[in-house]
């Protein structure tokens, strides 16, 4: 069975890591970015963090100062409007080459929402299903009406300049029934917390998708070294993938014969471990992965 | 002393009021001539209207405008994204977004201002619009009814102000449901941006009030404004408060008054009179409002010059509102003198073409104004500067 080559994103920080004087968060990540971009990364994400910069400021400014990268903007649906969501993402579709995708936060209580509120995942998800299809709605109709519980449009779609843009390639996250449901029928790319859920529910999922294509994804930890002994020992092998290059490198080309072909790799220091997967890693699983290469 | 504004248009520009063909942005057809996007090698260049919007803010900032504002209708680009874009590209430069608090909740608005003041050192200005109801409501998927509207944006506001701290915040409300709302210590730090309040109706006094920095309007006949800063005055006074008042001012100066009705008559050729005598000329809103004031049958360019240069067919060659100042650089400049005479606080200006037109207002209006003050202030938390420290110092609130 052939799969789609494999896609490794890095997160943006958030919060000040580096505490540089006189230089704020924005030069770490400015920096960071370039990083991403020089290495060949497909993309960042930036995240929805209650404790640290908000995610569109940072994906819109990443996206300005890059020229490759696909910019994955975590969206807390609970907070706004889909059709103005659909909208700014409109707009950066226009500068930015069709570069935005979303990750959508479905499944938090939140400390604030609209009303009517979602108190239960059930209704959480019955709100985040009327939220993409209003999106997509006024995205690709121009008589777009919609009468839910959560969201009314009547005579919505956008048209002339912001109309036949591509739709933001959609993440979606969780491993509950309502969100691999949610998945199956919206998203783009599944992205799972830890590789013994994506390896479990992974290829139910993609079944589930049928005809459309559906990514199965993961986000870990990497911590990757030249030699054997340089490499610690104590830490957790379901969260992150800790070893040698070559090691590394094999194990991630099983991973993508699997079907997971999304990798959301957090490694710290950014700038510099962002260089070094660049130059080390991906290089050998494209060695390893024949469908096409890495990127 | 005032502070005085450009506008960065997001919905294109045309190259002169001559035609009424934006050929700047990508709501034309791209062909030989178009800007951001243009052609190279028969094909599009890449660049998009954002750079061309990156030309105007760098323009209007070395011109000495302290800011721009980005509008927000169905139709144009959107305010937050190319704010967001922007600010690390310029200095000093405020960017005054306008938004509707139907579009985001009030805590979502607030990180999302929090993180832009962080990252700009504190260069974001709201302009608060409630919008009016009817068909663009029910477009942008907003369902609140027309009169709870104000409710909504005084909810909002009051929340956004609630939220922007490090202690929890709750707000069990008509509109919006907060529970333990705050945000983080660096953002919580930085300045609530200012408001810049559309509308002006008794409602909208008795919602703004307590939160609006400025009353912004539309340029209208002298008289009008008058009334409408009175009533709004008489009205605050009643609650125990000064408005402040912010005025949206199409400008089209040249060396001699000549010379600017030369450049209207070019472009009045492409007119409709018939339309316009039916009063159905150009969009709606800027042709009722033109029409309250023109007396008359239209024929001529001066036939809509409702008082010696207020002009009010502005719709008429490009969109937006309808009135504007037209005059050598000198008298429009005493205009707008006057207009601060009036009760002006800030000005918006604005003429096509942004981009040139920024210069050339910068450089023949403005210095001929004795309440400007200038742009560029090197300002200390510009975020790109290796000499800038570590806190970005906020914008002054209610600078006089």
């Amino acid at each position: 069975m052939s799969h789609p080559a494999p896609r490794f994103l890095v997160p943006l920080a958030t919060r000040d890591e580096r505490s540089w004087p006189g230089f704020d968060i924005a030069e770490q990540r400015a920096q960071a970015l370039r990083a991403a971009e020089l290495g060949g990364f497909a993309g960042v994400v930036a995240a929805d963090d209650l404790g640290g910069d908000e995610a569109s400021v940072v994906a819109y400014d990443a996206l300005r100062a890059s020229r490759w990268l696909e910019v994955v903007q975590e969206l807390p649906i609970s907070r706004g409007n889909p059709v103005y969501a659909a909208k700014q993402a409109a707009s950066a579709q226009r500068f930015f080459d069709g570069r935005l995708g979303w990750q959508l936060v479905v499944d938090e209580p939140g400390p604030s929402q609209t009303t009517p509120p979602a108190r239960t995942r059930a209704e959480r998800y019955a709100r985040a299903t009327e939220f993409l299809t209003v999106a997509r709605g006024v995205w690709h109709d121009t008589e777009f009406t919609f009468e839910g519980r959560y969201h009314q449009v009547v005579g919505g779609g956008f048209r002339e300049a912001l109309a036949d843009l591509p739709f933001p390639r959609l993440h979606l996250t969780g491993s509950s029934d309502e969100a691999l449901a949610l998945s199956a029928r919206f998203a783009d790319v599944h992205l799972f917390d830890d590789l013994d859920t994506a390896l479990a529910h992974g290829p139910a999922l993609r079944a589930a998708a049928g005809d459309r294509p559906l990514e199965i994804g993961v986000a870990l930890r990497v911590v990757a070294r030249e030699h054997r002994p340089e490499v610690p020992r104590t830490i957790d092998p379901r969260t992150a993938l800790v070893g040698t290059y070559d090691e590394l490198a094999e194990r991630l080309a099983e991973l993508v014969a699997a079907g997971i072909t999304t990798y959301l790799l957090d490694a710290h220091p950014r700038i510099e471990e962002t260089y070094r997967i660049a130059e080390h890693l991906l290089p050998r699983v494209r060695d390893l992965t024949p469908a096409g290469g890495a990127r | 002393m005032v502070d005085i504004y450009w506008r960065i248009g997001t919905h294109g520009d045309q190259p002169s009021l001559r035609q009424r063909v934006a050929s700047r942005g990508d709501w034309s057809p791209t062909g030989p001539g178009s800007i951001a996007p243009g052609l190279r090698d028969g094909g599009r260049d890449g660049y998009t209207y954002l750079d061309h919007m990156a030309d105007v803010a760098r323009a209007a900032e070395v011109s000495g405008f302290v800011g721009g504002l980005l509008p927000s209708f169905p139709f144009t680009d959107d305010p937050w994204v190319a704010a967001s874009a922007l600010v690390r590209e310029t200095r000093s430069f405020r960017f005054m977004v306008a938004f509707q608090p139907g579009f985001l909740d009030p805590f979502h608005a607030a990180r999302i201002s929090a993180t832009l003041q962080r990252v700009s050192g504190g260069r974001l200005v709201y302009n608060i619009i409630t919008g009016g109801g009817g068909p663009e409501q029910t477009w942008w998927g907003d369902p609140v009814a027309h009169d709870d509207r104000y409710a909504r944006t005084g909810e909002f506001l009051e929340a956004l102000q609630g939220t922007w701290g490090t202690a929890p915040y709750d707000l069990a409300g008509r509109f919006y449901d907060v529970r333990g709302a705050s945000l983080p210590p660096d953002l919580a730090a930085q300045a609530v941006p200012e408001i810049y309040f559309s509308g002006s109706s008794p409602a909208a006094i008795a919602t703004a009030g307590g939160y609006a920095d400025y009353y912004l309007s539309w340029l209208e006949p002298f008289d009008a404004l008058r009334e409408k800063f009175a009533e709004v005055r008489e009205r605050s006074a009643t609650l125990g408060r000064r408005p402040r008042f912010a005025l949206r001012v199409e400008v089209l100066a040249r060396e001699t008054e000549a010379e600017a009705w030369a450049e209207l008559e070019r472009g009045w050729a492409q007119v409709d009179l018939a339309a316009v005598n039916a009063a159905t000329g150009g969009d709606s809103v800027g042709a009722a409002r033109s029409r309250a004031f023109v007396r008359g049958p239209v024929r001529t360019p001066r036939d809509m010059e409702v008082e010696p240069q207020v002009w009010g067919g502005f719709h008429l060659l490009r969109g937006g509102p309808a009135f504007g100042l037209v005059g050598s650089y000198a008298q429009v400049a005493a205009r707008l003198e006057e207009l601060v005479e009036i009760g002006v606080d800030s000005f918006i200006l604005a003429a096509v073409p942004h981009l040139e037109e920024a210069y050339r207002i910068g450089s023949e209006v403005l210095p001929r104004l004795s309440v400007h003050k200038t742009g560029y202030v090197g300002h200390p938390g510009h975020p790109t500067s290796p000499a800038a420290p570590a806190a970005p110092a906020p914008i002054e609130r209610n600078a006089s």
